[in-house]
C-alpha cells in the first residue's frame, strides 16, 4: 500500500522533471547547436520493480546500489539534428510529449488520490 | 499498443508534414535560383526537391507471420530531386546565359508548389484534429468510474 504511494510519488517527480525538460526544449527551439533533452525513468522503474526481491546492502556511501534502490530519473541529450543551425528540437514531437506527459501526470495524480482514499476508508473503518 | 499510440502516430505525421512544408518552401524560395550546384566548374540550376514518405516501423517478416501489421505512423525516408528538364528562358543579359542567350531556370512550377503547400497544410490540420481527438479520448478515460 505505502509502497504504491512511494512509487507513484517517484513517477510524479519524474513527470515534473520531464515537463521541465520539454519546456526547456521548446524554449530553445531556435538556439543553434542545441540538443533536445529527454528524461529516462519508466524503463528504470520497471527494472527496479521486476528485481525488487534481491537487494544489496549499502554500508558505505560509495557502494554501487544493487536491486531495490530508489530509481532516479535522469536527463540525457539526444544527438539529433533537425535544422541547418545544428538545432535538434522537433516542435511537433515536443508538443506531443507535452500532451502525453500532461495526461500521464493527471493519470498518476488520480491514482495517488485513490490510494489515499483507500487509506482514509481503512482508517475510518466505514 | 501503448496508451499513447494514437498520439505517437499523429505526431509522426505532424513531423513528416512539417518536413514536406519545409521542402515546398525551399522549392518556392529557389524558384529562380540559376546557381544551385557547381558541377565540373559549371553552375547547374536548382532542382525541385520532393519528399518520400513510408509507413514507419515497416513490419518485419515475423509480424506478417503473426498477422500483426499494426499502425505505426509515417516517416520521411529520403528527399529526392525531380529529374524533369530545366526551363530555358531567353535572357541574353543574364550572367548565366549560354552563348545562344538562353538561361536554364529551375524545374520548379510555382502553381504546383502552391497546390502541394495547400494540401500539406490541410493534411497537417487534419493530423492536429486527430491528435486532439486522441487527447480527449485519453482524458475521458480518466473519468471512467468517477
Amino acid at each position: 500500500m505505502l509502497q504504491n504511494i512511494s512509487v507513484l510519488n517517484q513517477a510524479l517527480d519524474a513527470s515534473v522533471l520531464r515537463h521541465n525538460a520539454i519546456s526547456n526544449n521548446l524554449a530553445n527551439v531556435d538556439t543553434p547547436n542545441y540538443k533536445p533533452q529527454k528524461v529516462v525513468f519508466e524503463e528504470l522503474l520497471k527494472d527496479e520493480l521486476a528485481n525488487s526481491s534481491f537487494v544489496g546492502k549499502l554500508t558505505n556511501s560509495k557502494h554501487i546500489p544493487i536491486g531495490n534502490s530508489a530509481a532516479r530519473p535522469y536527463i540525457t541529450e539526444q544527438p539529433v539534428v533537425m535544422q541547418n543551425n545544428g538545432n535538434g528540437v522537433d516542435v511537433d514531437q515536443e508538443m506531443t510529449n507535452l500532451t502525453k506527459n500532461s495526461i500521464w501526470y493527471q493519470t498518476l495524480s488520480y491514482q495517488l488520490g485513490e490510494e489515499f482514499n483507500l487509506l482514509k476508508t481503512a482508517i475510518r473503518s466505514r | 499498443m501503448s496508451m499513447f499510440q494514437p498520439l505517437n502516430i499523429s505526431s509522426s505525421a505532424l513531423t513528416a508534414g512539417r518536413m514536406k512544408m519545409d521542402i515546398i518552401s525551399s522549392n518556392i524560395a529557389n524558384a529562380t535560383t540559376t546557381r544551385g550546384k557547381l558541377v565540373n566548374g559549371e553552375w547547374i540550376p536548382y532542382r525541385r526537391k520532393m519528399v518520400e514518405v513510408e509507413p514507419s516501423g515497416t513490419a518485419p517478416f515475423s509480424q506478417f507471420l503473426k498477422n500483426e501489421v499494426g499502425a505505426n505512423g509515417v516517416k520521411v525516408t529520403r528527399i529526392t530531386e525531380d529529374q524533369t528538364p530545366f526551363q530555358p528562358v531567353y535572357d541574353p543579359a543574364h550572367p548565366d546565359a549560354n552563348k545562344d542567350g538562353y538561361v536554364m531556370m529551375p524545374n520548379v512550377d510555382i502553381t504546383k508548389e502552391m497546390v502541394d503547400l495547400m494540401s500539406a497544410s490541410r493534411a497537417y490540420e487534419a493530423n492536429v484534429t486527430a491528435f486532439n481527438v486522441g487527447k480527449t479520448i485519453s482524458l475521458k478515460a480518466l473519468d471512467i468510474g468517477r
